[in-house]
This record gives structure tokens, sequence and C-alpha cells, in this order.
């Protein structure tokens, strides 16, 4: 061995690592998502407290006021009026509680009948699980808004028809993301243990399996939530979702289709808020989706 | 056979970049002769793979690493990562546990052997022949069919010969092989260890052997380094070291093994569990889990010497172990 | 001879159904006696894995397999009670003990299961009492299987099956995963569980060497039959068959200076 001093310096060696910048930007890209969707929330629970509104009162004066105009009230209208002279401030902070409410039933009733029926089938097999594995197969090859508006137009609009009209398909993901995850958890070794040890299949499911589908479960509301208020907005401007003294975007957005080239605030307003809502909620699911999938159990 | 060093480590010490750094490696050095085998053994969470990612310049970006590592009089470390590149294929190559994990899925066989050779500009039907006659090397038999198979197609036996193939393509001096037998079953087992053997007896290639298994290395091993929570516990020539351990450590690993050939007891297994390079404890690592620890060995981190001509050990009581 | 505890006639096993069946286990016939290990040795694929699954329930069989003195068949619907009395211990430490979980709730989880062999008193004493029974400090249980090592984690599945009193203690690959330093401790604490409380043992490996530590008996098995049974030492000093004679070969020891095979009393 030569005593080659240059070439022999001890020397450190660091690896990259990624710039401060870079990981800056990640940071807010994460804060982002759950801000706004915090500030729909916020609006959705306390708005209408700030701002009065009355959705049935019709003040015909003010009728199709541009956004920035003063009513003959002395107020300005902000973001302008509709045809019967209603602010749309108002309306935006309406359709948002319309929204959330609708969205977080029917994301509820989806969460409970698709985890239960899904834990269900992976776990027990057999004909169970042939049975649900055909419907769930039915229900994908039927678009879901179809299915929700079969069922919403047979029956009188309301908040209840609304949700289970949206139910009926939304609870399917749910499903199946449940019985594939229990089929593989089925296979764990600690639930092999404690079929040996004798634990009953009710048991089994609920501290051995279920916890564990929880962490996907969570990620999958926030997608399928902003699919569902969707869904409804979609409904309501068919004229076959919520009932006409409950403000829905749907409604507004259909209300401002025959003013859009003299009034196109109607219409876009609330679209706006239902298009920054969806992709949020799309952002924040798929957040989580890889959270869980770098930090989940292996 | 030669004496020439091909690899050198020299107080090695890897590090984690955090706020409390935490020493994997703590100072470690050994030497690998060409066409000899170095044996690195150590239990779970004592860094033997981290050495090896240090040496092939594959450390996650998370560590750095301090010291020297020298191929062949040269200084590698800290070198740019171009001429890094360079050094891995034809200066040193790597085989791992999973032969699965180490072939591209999508690729056939021969493809991924024949890679340094194409680039080192073989085309055509040189090519193929290059690639045939390396799998027939490595005792893949009928390496014409093999060579058009996919991986998922082939035995785990075979897999790792063929990864041994890729690994040989190049020509290199040095060859580590982090653990490449644990994964097989025993009849495959001494079969490739056999091979790996074989190897070397033909072309010189100097074998850093990175495992877990005591029983493998003894028939593999020229020399052995025992590594214990990140620190060489002891060195030297392999037989010597395994009929007599100059270390505590080594003893009581020598005797945890299971024999085949002779009906044994488990007599009075170390306790407690291996102890880790974030949390290890002060003075002489194994301390708290040595039968002969006494107040020094909590004090004072014992530094390896050589006790006897070409043993080291880091032992307070090394010389003890001279009479036993 | 007295009479076997688990006995196995033209054990049959096979995944999957109709044409696209596979025979994993075929006709594998044996028996353990009160208080025996039987070690099952064997390569990946030769279905002694499968053994194990098919006596504590995991697997459907054809053939017979029947247990203690009443001869019962343990088919996948068993009883609670013979499932309390025959444990399985697995291969990988940490993924047998469910990760949300305390150690103290899943022993606990035994006794809520089988009421009837529930110790009186306090229950957290009773489990500390059995974790210093594998060697554990009475502080994991508050822990979860993440914070301890895999040693730990292994002494844990065994007081597992020790809260259940059980009367067969099937054993999957259990000491593999582990460093050998460990390996050997909790081969020495199997051993002991042996002795003092005579259960008997099912013991699935592929480590020729651990058999010859543990077991009794051996059988060695090969695309899922059993091509040779008998007493380990037996087996061991003169294999009969060709298969066992080529697993003993590979089988490799530590050697030390002129190639002389080390145990624990050859060291100098």
């Amino acid at each position: 061995m030569t005593d080659d001093v240059i070439l022999r310096a001890p020397a450190v060696v660091r690896g990259r690592s990624r710039g401060r910048a870079a990981r800056a930007a990640a940071s807010i890209m994460r804060i982002v998502p759950i801000a706004i969707i915090a500030i729909y929330v916020l609006a959705a629970v306390f708005g209408p407290m700030i701002v009065p509104f009355d959705p049935v009162a019709t003040q015909i004066v003010d009728r199709l006021l541009p956004p920035g105009a003063t009513t003959s009230t002395g107020s300005v209208a902000v973001l302008g009026t509709d045809s019967t002279g209603r602010d749309m401030v108002g309306q935006l902070i309406y359709g948002a509680r319309t929204s959330m409410l609708i969205g977080t039933l029917t994301v509820a009733v989806c969460t409970v009948v698709g985890v239960v029926v899904g834990l269900l089938a992976g776990y027990l097999g057999g004909i169970a699980d042939t049975l649900l594995s055909r419907i769930i197969d039915i229900l994908i090859a039927f678009p879901n808004i179809v299915l929700a508006i079969v069922v919403a137009g047979l029956f009188e609009r309301g908040v209840a028809v609304v949700v289970v009209a949206l139910s009926l398909a939304g609870w399917v993901s749910f499903a199946r993301l449940t019985r594939g995850a229990t089929l593989s958890l089925r296979e764990r070794e600690w639930v092999s243990a404690a079929r040996v040890l004798g634990v009953p299949a009710p048991r089994i499911m609920l501290r051995h399996v279920l916890p564990f589908v929880f962490a996907p479960v969570v990620a999958l509301v926030a997608l399928e939530f902003g699919l569902i208020v969707l869904g409804e907005a979609g409904l309501s401007f068919l004229g076959i979702g919520l009932p006409h003294d409950i403000v829905s975007w749907g409604q507004t957005i259909a209300a401002g289709k025959a003013y859009l080239s003299t009034a196109w605030w109607i219409s876009v307003f609330p679209g706006i808020a239902l298009a920054l809502l969806v992709v949020m909620t799309g952002l924040l699911g798929d957040q989580l989706n890889s959270r869980f999938q770098r930090g989940g159990v292996r | 056979m030669t004496d020439k060093l091909a690899l050198s480590v020299r107080d090695l010490v890897v590090s984690t970049d955090a706020d409390a750094p935490v020493r994997i490696l703590d100072g470690v050095s050994l030497d690998v002769r060409s066409g000899r085998t170095t044996a690195l053994i150590g239990e779970s969470g004592s860094g033997k793979s981290i050495l090896g990612s240090a040496v092939m310049g594959l450390l996650p970006d998370t560590m750095s690493a301090q010291g020297e590592i020298v191929f062949d009089d040269r200084q590698v470390l800290g070198i740019p990562e171009r001429q890094r590149r360079a050094l891995r294929g034809r200066w040193v190559a790597m085989i791992f546990q999973d032969p699965l994990a180490a072939l591209n899925p999508s690729q056939r066989i021969g493809r991924q052997v024949g890679e340094l050779l194409r680039r080192g500009g073989l085309r055509g039907k040189a090519l193929e022949e290059g690639v045939v006659r390396l799998l027939a090397r490595v005792g893949v038999p009928r390496p014409e069919e093999r060579a058009h198979a996919f991986p998922h197609q082939l035995s785990g036996g075979l897999r790792q010969r063929a990864v041994i193939a890729m690994a040989l393509s190049g020509g290199p001096r040095l060859l580590i092989a982090d653990e490449p037998t644990t994964a097989l079953d025993v009849t495959v087992q001494k079969r490739i260890l056999d091979l790996l053997a074989e190897m070397q007896r033909d072309d010189g290639i100097a074998i850093l052997f990175i495992s877990h298994d005591l029983r493998v290395v003894s028939h593999i091993a020229d020399d052995l380094v025992v590594l214990y929570a990140g620190r060489v516990a002891e060195s030297g020539p392999a037989r010597s070291v395994l009929s007599k351990p100059l270390h505590p450590y080594t003893r009581a690993l020598a005797r945890s093994v299971p024999s085949v050939s002779a009906a044994s007891a488990v007599s009075d297994p170390i306790p407690g569990t291996a102890a880790s390079p974030a949390a290890r404890p002060s003075g002489c690592a194994f301390h708290p889990r040595c039968p002969l620890a006494r107040e020094i060995c909590r004090r004072e981190t014992p530094q390896p010497r050589e006790v006897v001509p070409g043993r080291v050990s880091a032992c307070h009581f090394a010389e003890e172990f001279l009479d036993d | 001879m007295t009479e076997p505890l688990l006995e196995a006639n033209d054990l049959d096993v096979s995944y999957g159904r109709g044409r696209r069946a596979r025979r994993v286990v075929s006709k594998a016939s044996f028996a353990i006696a009160p208080a025996e290990t039987l070690a099952l040795v064997g390569e990946s694929g030769s279905g002694k894995t499968t053994v194990a699954r098919a006596v504590v329930g995991l697997v459907r069989y054809d053939g017979e397999l029947v247990f203690g003195d009443d001869r019962v068949p343990l088919t996948p619907r068993r009883s609670r009670e013979l499932r309390r009395q025959i444990p399985i211990v697995f291969q990988d430490p940490r993924s047998s003990l469910n990760p949300r979980m305390s150690i103290g709730g899943i022993i606990g989880e035994v006794w809520s299961t089988h009421p009837e062999i529930a110790p009186g008193g306090d229950r957290r004493t009773a489990i500390a009492e059995l974790l210093g029974r594998v060697g554990l400090d009475e502080d994991v249980l508050d822990r979860r299987a993440a914070q301890l090592s895999g040693g730990q984690c292994q002494r844990v599945s065994i007081a597992r099956a020790l809260a259940q009193r059980p009367r067969l203690l099937v054993c999957d690959e259990a000491v593999s995963a582990l460093d050998v330093s460990v390996q050997a401790q909790i081969l020495q604490l199997l051993i002991e569980l042996k002795t003092d409380l005579g259960i008997s043992m099912l013991f699935i490996t592929h480590d020729l060497g651990v058999v010859r530590q543990i077991a009794d008996s051996v059988a060695v098995m090969q695309h899922g039959e059993i091509v040779e049974i008998g007493a380990t030492e037996q087996v061991f000093t003169s294999p009969a068959h060709a298969y066992t004679r080529e697993l003993l070969d590979a089988a490799l020891d530590l050697v030390a200076d002129h190639g002389t095979t080390t145990t624990g009393d050859e060291q100098e």
C-alpha cells in the first residue's frame, strides 16, 4: 500500500438531499386543500349567522343586479343578485350548507353500509362473497348518476330521497375497498392466531380486521365526498333533487342558465364554488391515500 | 493467490443526518485480499449491510460516511458520483439476498446479464455468445434457452446464478455478497457457495461475504470480521477465530449455533438482544450481555487491538481467552 | 408405547378446486405421543407448513387427523375446547401480534375467549406472571409489538400459547426469523417448557441443526410426502432415504480448525 496523500485523504460524503425550497413548496401544497375545505365548512356552519338570507323572499326591484351593485335597501351585492333579486353571496353560503349536509349524510350512509358489507363478504367468503361481488359488478356497470336519477325521479323531492338515491351507488366503492383490504388482512398472522385461538368471528372482524381498514376508508371518504356533492348538484340542476325551499348550487346554476348571456354571475359563481370543492376534496383524498400507503401497516 | 489488497476500509463511520445523529458504523476497519473471502458477520442491527452499501457508494440520502474506503490504493469515498459509477460493475459488483428484487421482472435474463457487455460495445452474435458463456459458467443448464426466460420462470437457485452472472459480467475484482444464500433452500445454498468458491479460484476475485449465519461463513471465509452494534468486536483468520475466539461475543455466538452432526443441548445462550447503534450501551457495547463484564467495561470503550499476530479483539480482557 | 396424543393417517391437503387443484400434502401419516416433540423438516414447497395449518384448523384436509384419547377428529370447525388445546406460534414474530393491541390485551384475549381457564384474582398480575415465565419484564404489558424486539415478540407468542394451557404446541418455523443468539434463547425456553409442563410439540423447521436440538423424532418431507420418519438420533446417524442423506449432506455445520465441528462442549 502506498501512502498517496492526495488520493487517500479521509473524506466526508453527504447524501444528496432535496432542496429546502422544494420541501417548503410541498408542505404548502399539503395545507391548501385542508385550508380551503375548512373555509367551506366554516361558511356552511357560521355563514348564515352573519349573512341574513331568506331563500323564498323575492325583491323584484333588485333582480339581475351585476356584482358590486347597490340594492334598493342600500347594501352592496358583492356578487350580484339573481332573477328574483336574491343576493348571490347568501345563495352561495346556503348552498354550501346544503352541500355539506347532503355530502356528510350520504357519505356516512355509504361508509357504514359499504364497510359492513365489505367486511362480511371479505372475511366470511363463500356465498356471501360471491353474491356481493356480483352485485358490485352490476352496479359498476350502471352509471351512478343514472341510478340516482331513476330513484330520485320516482319519489317526491326531499333530503332523504336525495341521500338514498346517491347512496344507492355510493356504497359500492367502500364495499369494494373494504373487501379487498379484508381479504389480505384475513391472511395476516395475527388474524390466523385469533382464529386458531377460537375468537368468535364478529370479534375478529371488529378487533383484528376493522382497525386496519380505517386509514384507506378515510381517504376514500374525502374522495367520495366531492363526487356526492357533485351528484346532488346534478340532481338539483335537473329539478329532481331538493325541494325549492332549500338552496342548492345545482338549482342556482339551473336558474341562471336562461341568463347566461346577460347575467353570467348567477351560474358562474356557484359553478366555481362547486368545482373548487370537488377538486380540493379530490386532492385531500389523494394526499391521505399516499400518506396511508407510506405509513400504513405493511 | 496474491496477498494484494482489493479493498481496505479504515475507521469507517456512517452516521444518520438527523438532529441527533446515530453512528450506525463506528470506526470499522477491514481488508479483503484478492482471491480471498472476508466474511462480515453480525446480527440484525449490527450495521453489516450498511457497510456493503457504503463500499458500493449506495448509501441512502439520509446517511453520511467518513473514513477511508480504498480500492487498490485509490480512496473512493468522496469521489464524484460519475467516477464512482464507473467503478461499479467493473471494479466492484454486488449480489443480494433476494435475487428476484435484483432482476427486472419485465426483461429477459439474457438481456440483463448482457447489459454490461453491451455497454462494453459487444453486439449481435458476439453479445449473444458472451451471455451464453456467462450463464454456462455460473452453472445454468441449457443457457441458450434460459437466456430467453423471464426471471419468474426460473427457480430461486437459477435466479441467484443469473444474478451472479450479471455481477461477473463486468469482470470485477471485488464481489460484495450480502446474505446471498439466506433465502435459498439448504441443498441450493450449498451449490451456490460451491459456485462462488469456484469463481474465486478461477478469477482471483476478492469476496466480501456479509452474513448472519456463522455456519455458512465458516465454510467459505478466509478471514472473519465480527460486528457488534456497528463496531468490530473481533477479526482474524476465520478458522482461528472460530476455534479460539478472543471476544466473549464471538464465543457466545459460536456456542449458539445448533449443530447437525452432534446431539447438543442449547447451553447457556447469551441473554438479552443485540444492542442497536441508536441505543449503544456505554463503554463496551456488549457489556450488558457479557458474562465477564467488569467495572471498566461499563466505563471505557475498548479499542480493537492486535492481541496475537493477525488476531484483533476489542475486549479489555482478550488476553484471558488465550489461556482458556 | 403410550397412546398417541395426535395421530394423522393418510393426510391429504389440496389447494384450489376442480381441475386447478394442487395437492400439497399427500398421504402423510405420523403420530405424536404425550410430551413428545416431532419435527417436520423439508425444503420450501415440501408441504410441512400446510400440515401445521391442518393441525390447527386453518385448512381443510382429507384423511384422518385425530386428537386425544377419544380420538376426536380435528376438523377446521372444531370445538372451542379443542382450539384452546392446540395453539400455534408462527414464523414472523411481529405480525403474529395485532399491532394495535397492547401485549396485555393480546394475552388477555385468550382468557376472554376461554373464560373457563381464566385465572382468578387480578388479571394484570396473572399476565405479568405469565410474561415472567417466558422471560419478559412486567413493563412489556402495556407496550405494543412494534416496541419490542423480534425475540421478545416471539416470547409473547409463546406466553399467549401457554395462557391457553395447551396440550399440543405447534411451532411453524418459530425460530427461523431470529438472530442465532436469540434463537438459542427461544429454543432453550421451549425445551424448558416441554420438560416442565409435559407439552407435546409439532415443530416445523427447515434447519436440521434446530431439529437435533429440540426434537425426539423427526419426519422428513419432500414434495408433500413424508419420505422418512423415526427417532431423531437414528434418522441423523443412519438416514434410510436418499433425500434425507442429501439434506444432511447439504446442511452446514460450524467448522473451526482442522475441519472439526465445534459444539458448545468442544470449545477450547
